[in-house]
C-alpha cells in the first residue's frame, strides 16, 4: 500500500494533519510534524504527551490523516486504525533518536520525551482528488 | 463573541475542517480561508466541494465540526461546533480567498517549493461555504498553553 512514491511524505519535511474522534463522536483535527513509515501497511505516530489525539485513540481506534510530498505538494489521504504501541524496539529507538536530535537543536533537549511509538494499520491510501 | 485574538488565524491561517461519521470514522478537508460573524459566533469555511464530500456527509449526519487553523508563526486554534448549513460564497468572500491563496502561494515559494505545485494547491477558487456555530475554542499553539480552552461569550 505504501510505496516508494509515498516515502518523501513520511520524512517530516512537511507537516501532516490528523483527525480523530472521541467515543461520543466529537472530532478533533490537528497538525503533526511527522508520520513515520513502519512497513508497507503500517505507519507510526509519536506519543509524547497525553493530548486529545491520544485520549481519542484510546476510546476509538480510527483516524484519518493527510500526508504531503514536500517536492510536488501531492497529497494523500490515509484511513488508519490503531494497532499497538511499542516502547522497546528498533522503531522506538529510531523515533526517539530523531526527536531528541530535533529537541536538542531547538534547545529543548530532555523535555519532549518519547513515551511510545504508536503503530497504526493503513486501511486505505488515496491521492487527494483521485 | 469569538475572541478577536483568533480572527487573524481564522481568516488568514491554514485551515483543516474535521468530521466524524455515526460509526466514528473520521474525515477532513482543507479550507481556503473563512469568514467570521463574531456577533453570532459563526464561521463559514471556504472549501472545494469536489474534495469535501465525505466531510459534508458526516456533517449532515452528526453535525459535529472540528476546525483547526494555524498561521505560519505556529499560532493555532481548534474550534469545536455544530454544523449549520452550506451556501454559495459571496463576492467579498471569494475576493478574500483569492488574497489568501495568493499569499499562501508566495509563502510556499518563499520556502523553496516550486511555483507550479504551489499554484496547483492554491490556484483553484473555493466553490462552497460551510457554516458552523462555534461552541468551544482551544489554543493549539505549541507550548505550555496548548490545549487550554479560551473563554468566550
Amino acid at each position: 500500500m505504501i510505496t516508494d512514491e509515498h516515502q518523501p511524505c513520511l520524512q517530516g519535511m512537511f507537516p501532516s494533519w490528523l483527525t480523530t474522534c472521541s467515543a461520543a463522536g466529537e472530532p478533533n483535527t490537528t497538525v503533526i510534524s511527522q508520520i513515520w513509515y513502519v512497513d508497507e501497511e503500517h505507519v507510526a505516530l509519536s506519543f509524547q504527551f497525553f493530548n486529545k489525539t491520544k485520549k481519542n485513540i484510546a476510546e476509538n481506534p480510527y483516524a484519518f490523516a493527510t500526508i504531503v510530498n514536500p517536492g510536488t505538494l501531492e497529497m494523500y489521504n490515509l484511513e488508519l486504525e490503531f494497532d499497538h504501541s511499542e516502547t522497546d524496539s528498533e522503531l522506538f529507538d529510531d523515533m526517539d533518536m530523531k526527536l531528541e536530535a530535533i529537541a536538542s537543536m531547538s534547545g529543548m533537549s530532555g523535555i519532549f520525551n518519547l513515551k511510545a511509538a504508536d503503530v497504526y494499520k493503513v486501511k486505505s491510501l488515496k491521492e487527494l482528488g483521485s | 463573541m469569538i475572541p478577536e485574538q483568533t480572527l487573524e488565524a481564522l481568516t488568514n491561517g491554514f485551515g483543516h475542517m474535521g468530521s466524524a461519521s455515526v460509526d466514528l470514522k473520521t474525515a477532513h478537508t482543507d479550507t481556503l480561508s473563512a469568514s467570521v460573524d463574531p456577533a453570532n459566533d459563526t464561521v463559514t469555511s471556504f472549501v472545494l466541494s469536489f474534495l469535501a464530500g465525505p466531510v459534508l456527509e458526516n456533517f449532515k449526519s452528526t453535525g459535529r465540526v472540528s476546525y483547526f487553523v494555524g498561521l505560519p508563526s505556529h499560532e493555532s486554534y481548534q474550534f469545536k461546533g455544530q454544523f449549520i448549513e452550506t451556501r454559495q460564497l459571496t463576492e467579498d468572500e471569494l475576493a478574500h480567498s483569492e488574497q489568501f491563496r495568493n499569499a499562501a502561494q508566495e509563502n510556499l515559494v518563499g520556502m523553496g517549493i516550486p511555483a507550479e505545485p504551489a499554484a496547483q494547491l492554491f490556484g483553484t477558487a473555493p466553490d462552497l461555504g460551510i457554516t458552523f456555530k462555534v461552541e468551544k475554542i482551544f489554543k493549539q499553539t505549541p507550548g505550555p498553553e496548548a490545549g487550554q480552552e479560551l473563554p468566550f461569550n
